[in-house]
């Protein structure tokens, strides 16, 4: 029903909500690969070791 | 999500941000459904407008926000009906429509540009409008090869619905189909 809202407030409204979207998603995949280089640069291993 | 994320999400980022990651992963199938739903609903609404569909349901704009509403609900109910079905059943239609559209794509490139409009005289248009279209169709042929039966059945169940609407439309195929008819084939 959320996505029947969101279609019925037209289509630039869609894409807007979902260009929002998008960018938070390159900026979690961002934070998301620095955490990891940061983790690995550390020395960390899958098991959480130093 | 793969179940090794969560685990890296969780060493790398803490509780916190697993947390985060994983509700926006929910999010993210939301734009998914939000952005399939726009598209559904408005190739009902040009079926509806070029009469293959009821017009008057179909073909309905609302005067408020400009958007085929009518369909949006119909779409909205339709997705509801998701939660009695089981992922199998679902998948299987969507693998089945995919291919069939797919092929029918690089078939209708071959026959629209290639024989239709014969532009099949210069090598770089036999490239564009024969080869690389059956070549596309070739490929996904062999993605039929591994459709499963299941996909198959409830395809080819739903593709004889929409045959037995279509002979209904063309008063048993002597008609062309609305857009087509008014294009003049």
């Amino acid at each position: 029903m959320l996505m029947v809202a969101i279609n019925l407030r037209g289509i630039r409204f869609v894409a807007n909500f979902n260009s929002l979207i998008v960018f938070l998603q390159i900026l979690i995949i961002g934070i998301f690969t620095f955490l990891i280089y940061e983790k690995l640069a550390a020395g960390q291993n899958a098991l959480g070791r130093h | 999500m793969d179940e090794t994320q969560p685990e890296i999400l969780l060493l790398v980022g803490g509780a916190l941000f697993q947390s985060v990651v994983l509700s926006f992963a929910i999010v993210t199938v939301l734009a998914s459904g939000i952005a399939a739903h726009a598209g559904v609903s408005r190739l009902m609404y040009v079926m509806g407008r070029d009469g293959v569909l009821p017009k008057r349901f179909f073909g309905h704009i609302s005067p408020k926000g400009y958007t085929p509403s009518y369909n949006i609900w119909l779409a909205g109910v339709v997705c509801l009906s998701a939660g009695f079905l089981s992922l199998e059943f679902v998948v299987a239609l969507i693998s089945f429509g995919a291919l069939t559209a797919f092929s029918f794509v690089n078939l209708s490139v071959i026959s629209s540009y290639g024989f239709r409009d014969g532009r099949l005289k210069r090598p770089k248009d036999v490239w564009q409008f024969f080869v690389l279209p059956l070549l596309g169709f070739a490929s996904i042929g062999a993605l039929w090869l591994e459709v499963e039966e299941t996909s198959l059945k409830a395809g080819i169940s739903w593709a004889a619905v929409g045959l037995i609407y279509l002979g209904w439309l063309t008063k048993g195929f002597r008609r062309a189909a609305p857009p087509a008819a008014r294009r003049g084939f």
